[in-house]
């Protein structure tokens, strides 16, 4: 059974059609790539399956069930974690603060008992800390916990971004464009770290890429979008010498 | 960091014996005043600092909260501890009412939301005859006895210590991490799991319970509540002394609250203020010789010629007035200023601060004051202690 | 009488389009919400006073009047908005809040908590009657004003140099100031007429009932705004528009029998009417989705 499957997804903005009729899975433990131009409707689509964006038409369904209509912190309880194309941190917070609100769904105690003090959330409190520091020293962060992550260089923030998309124990992790802005020997770091924690954690994976590279040594089933629909799919080296493929991305001249 | 024992003795003797050594009992109804505007503060900070989210009708939160405990007490015959639970309660609820109308309008639209919702309170719920006694307003007395406000100084500071206690644990739990992640970034903080709509409707709601608490204090302090009490003019003075307090920063919020309350007792104990502001013939020229000269000196570090021609003519003319010389056409009119009362002072210096604090400091007094608070929790005094997300004063959601 | 609240409406909603004028000025050309418009106009009336009761022609101090209200604009653009131009808009929006303070500060002080007659450029109170409604002189110069006012200001943002430069500088203004425009003068500019428009609404309504500290504040304000939000707020026709509708709705709310027993009915109908309008529809009634 796939962990999350996307059944004919539409998007409309007026009269832009996003994304037409696409439909996609991710089977557990797969590491699955989507791949395609700039403007080709990927993260139209990423915010459907997030929840950041209602589809016009198509159904949403996380192992089996149907999360179309559900908003988007419960589908983060439900187990799926994203990143953002331009970090998702928060930014004023320390790099300790953002892995300790990244466990807001586990931590164990309800609202009012923080406000008040009690002295479960005093408990439950150190337990989160003690998890924090736990992910951070796994991820090589400890030396920057108490910075503040929106002025850490851009690379670190990346990694303190998935150090707190892993805190919420996700079961499938949504990467958008993950290597943005990293070097060629940066990204295939990146892909070994990313194959690692899936053995490690058990995770499915689904991520907008533009490393071809990348996306052909870790991905296990890859799609490539063109204007909105599902152009080809298959496994990495079919799609990338797929005729359809090379012209969407070199030009007609090019097939 | 375990906290110092001597300052923190000494923060306490400031508070709880200083007071009864210095002023007469009569004072310690400003007092009072003094610490229901801190409450007022931190009711604000929570919506402003910690949501995100401005609120320009906040004398309606205050108002509200003032009219159930005085309406609680006088008609329904309940002790005065009832009243405040009353009126901490339908504060909290009014506030998520409004919070319920911020999911669906942001930013300056919720600004003038807000806006509109104070000025609405002040004319038409606080004129329900039954419950706020219409225009004529509505007795609310004083728990400690008519007049007795020493112990009832007591009473706010005891409030005061359990909204800053709920304050802080907030921060330090669960909440304030969401709350602050919200305000940053909604999309990420619901990515991370958190409900935003349900925090951010929490948020209104912790801050209508401080911001009720603090009504019912103002009430019976006051010992009656009229619609009047609660303009619109009241609302934006509270949020200018937040906002100069620091937002974010309890310590400089109470600070400046509390100092924003007591200036009439404040202008009583600086020798010569208080004649000199009764005599604006003579203080307006030195003022206006002051501003010259701090205008002349921008000018020149500036280059702003224009700034330097105006100040020399400020210069010039309190100069000429000052003297024993004789300015005709400007002397006389002078000599008809009415004197200066110490709340219209307020009214002009808090102005002047925050448009000091938003374009200098924006961390405003909590800024100043922090390595203090550092080194009393137990740090290392360093005056570099200006950390993360100071620069941002009303911010994401707007 | 429904038509009698009509003609009390758009009279007194015309006030309100004057205000609702300059706030949409500031906005449309800067995106701040002016929390000092009302100021303007009450620091203006407070000049004409101090002129008047000083022996100082009617004419000539309302034009005093106006050039202190201008003044003062120019001041608040230099001294507290000009700094805070890449603050975000919340933020300017409690430094202006800050300046109306301050204004009321200075007003308590020269004038007391006093209400205080003040003439009127036109004294003739009976020349037009329509449906049983005398409308003063005084209500008709303000009528007129606003309509040649809401009409010139589109003709200059449509048509003029100086109005498509100062559309040009809020949308781009990195972008406007390589074309060779000043784009600081611009703020100035744009302040100052505020502040002016700010003045003659207070010179103009101050007369009608008397003015107190902070009077076209509590009075015009937020009835100011909402005929800003109802007209879209960036349409100058559309704030004039929307100033009668709130006008006309305030005194409907006013002789309505079943809201006889509401306190404050016209601030009511302000607030019920804001927020419908932003529920139902954000971008106004005569605005045009973003």
């Amino acid at each position: 059974m796939p962990v999350l499957e996307a059944d004919g997804i539409s998007v409309r903005f007026g009269g832009v059609q996003a994304v037409r009729d696409v439909s996609v899975h991710v089977g557990e433990w797969e590491v699955v790539g989507i791949i395609g131009p700039n403007g080709a409707g990927k993260t139209t689509l990423f915010n459907v399956l997030t929840g950041f964006q209602r589809p016009n038409t198509g159904r949403v369904r996380f192992e089996g069930d149907d999360i179309t209509g559900e908003p988007v912190h419960r589908r983060a309880a439900l187990g799926m974690g994203r990143t953002f194309q331009n970090v998702g941190l928060v930014k004023a917070a320390t790099v300790l603060d953002n892995l300790l609100t990244a466990q807001h769904m586990t931590v164990g105690y309800g609202a009012v008992a923080g406000i008040v003090g009690s002295s479960l959330a005093f408990e439950r409190e150190r337990a989160v800390r003690d998890e924090a520091a736990r992910l951070l020293e796994l991820l090589g962060l400890l030396p920057v916990a108490d910075l503040v992550a929106g002025r850490l260089p851009y690379g670190l923030r990346k990694q303190v971004e998935l150090a707190t998309v892993l805190a919420t124990h996700p079961k499938v992790l949504l990467l958008d464009e993950p290597t943005s802005g990293m070097g060629p020997e940066e990204a295939e770091a990146f892909g070994e770290r990313l194959l690692a924690l899936r053995r490690e954690l058990g995770l499915s994976v689904l991520m907008i890429e533009h490393h071809v590279p990348l996306v052909a040594a870790v991905c296990d089933y890859v799609y490539c979008m063109n204007f909105g629909e599902l152009l080809v799919e298959g496994k990495p080296d079919d799609v990338r010498s797929h005729p359809e493929v090379v012209r969407a991305y070199l030009g007609d001249e090019a097939a | 960091m375990t906290p110092r024992v001597a300052p923190l003795l000494a923060l306490a003797a400031v508070v709880l014996v200083l007071p009864r050594l210095v002023f007469d009992s009569a004072d310690f109804a400003l007092l009072s005043l003094a610490v229901v505007y801190a409450i007022v503060g931190l009711s604000l900070n929570v919506l402003i600092g910690y949501a995100g989210t401005i609120s320009l009708g906040h004398q309606a939160f205050v108002g509200i909260g003032a009219f159930t405990s005085a309406y609680v007490v006088t008609e329904l015959r309940q002790p005065f501890i009832v009243g405040v639970l009353a009126a901490a309660a339908l504060g909290g609820a009014q506030a998520m009412i409004l919070g319920g109308l911020a999911l669906r309008v942001t930013g300056l639209y919720f600004a003038l939301v807000t806006l509109s919702y104070g000025v609405f309170a002040q004319d038409t719920l606080f004129g329900i005859k039954a419950i706020t006694g219409g225009g004529a307003g509505r007795a609310a007395p004083t728990p400690t006895g008519d007049g007795n406000f020493v112990p009832y100084y007591y009473i706010c500071l005891a409030f005061l210590g359990l909204v800053l206690w709920l304050d802080w644990r907030m921060m330090r739990s669960k909440t304030g991490r969401a709350l602050t992640a919200l305000r940053q970034d909604p999309r990420v903080a619901a990515s991370l799991g958190i409900p935003v709509k349900a925090y951010l409707l929490l948020g209104f709601a912790v801050s209508g319970v401080f911001a009720g608490i603090a009504g019912a204090l103002f009430a019976h302090g006051n010992g009656f509540v009229v619609s009047n009490d609660f303009s619109l003019q009241l609302g934006i003075l509270f949020v200018l002394m937040t906002v100069v307090g620091g937002l974010r920063s309890r310590t400089g919020i109470v600070v400046s609250a509390a100092l924003t309350a007591v200036v009439p007792l404040i202008i009583r104990e600086i020798p010569g203020l208080e004649s000199a502001l009764a005599r604006p013939e003579r203080t307006v020229p030195v003022v206006v010789l002051v501003a010259g000269l701090v205008a002349v000196g921008v000018g020149v570090l500036r280059g702003g010629r224009a700034a330097q021609v105006v100040g020399v003519a400020m210069v010039a003319l309190s100069a000429a007035v000052l003297s024993p010389l004789h300015v005709p056409g400007v002397e006389p009119q002078l000599e008809q200023l009415p004197a200066l009362d110490p709340s219209m002072l307020r009214l002009i210096v808090l102005p002047a601060l925050v448009v000091m604090t938003l374009r200098t400091a924006p961390g405003g007094l909590g800024q100043q004051l922090r390595p203090v608070v550092r080194w009393v929790c137990g740090g290392r005094f360093s005056l570099d202690a200006g950390p993360g997300d100071l620069r941002e004063v009303v911010d994401a959601r707007a | 009488m429904t038509a009698q609240a009509l003609v009390i409406g758009i009279i007194t909603g015309a006030a309100y389009g004057l205000v609702a004028l300059g706030l949409v000025l500031v906005y449309k050309s800067s995106g701040v919400l002016n929390f000092a418009q009302g100021e303007f106009g009450t620091v203006a009336v407070y000049a004409l006073w101090l002129g008047t009761t000083h022996g100082i022609p009617y004419v000539l101090a309302v034009l005093i009047a106006l050039g202190v209200a201008a003044v003062f604009g120019f001041v608040t653009e230099r001294v507290v908005v000009r700094p805070l131009a890449d603050a975000p808009r919340v933020t300017v929006l409690v430094a202006t809040a800050g300046v109306a303070l301050l204004a009321v500060g200075l007003e308590l002080w020269i004038g007391q908590a006093q209400i205080r007659p003040i003439a009127p450029a036109l004294r003739r109170q009976d020349r037009l009657r329509i449906l049983n409604v005398y409308i003063s002189d005084q209500r008709l110069l303000i009528i007129l004003t606003v309509v040649v006012v809401a009409l010139v200001l589109r003709w200059v943002f449509t048509r003029t140099f100086l109005g498509l430069a100062v559309l040009a500088a809020s949308e781009e203004p990195t972008g406007t100031r390589l074309m060779g425009v000043r784009v600081e003068r611009l703020s100035s500019a744009v302040w100052v007429l505020a502040a002016l428009l700010g003045g003659v609404a207070g010179v103009l309504t101050g007369p009608l009932s008397g003015f107190g500290p902070g009077f076209l504040t509590s009075s015009a304000l937020v009835a100011g705004f909402t005929a800003a939000v109802i007209g879209g707020f960036t349409s100058l026709p559309g704030a004039f528009l929307g100033g009668v509708v709130v006008g006309v709705i305030q005194s409907l709310a006013t002789s309505a029998s079943w809201l006889a027993d509401v306190p404050g009915p016209q601030t009511a109908a302000l607030f019920v009417l804001l927020v419908v309008i932003l529920l139902a529809r954000p971008q106004g009634i005569l605005g045009r989705a973003s």
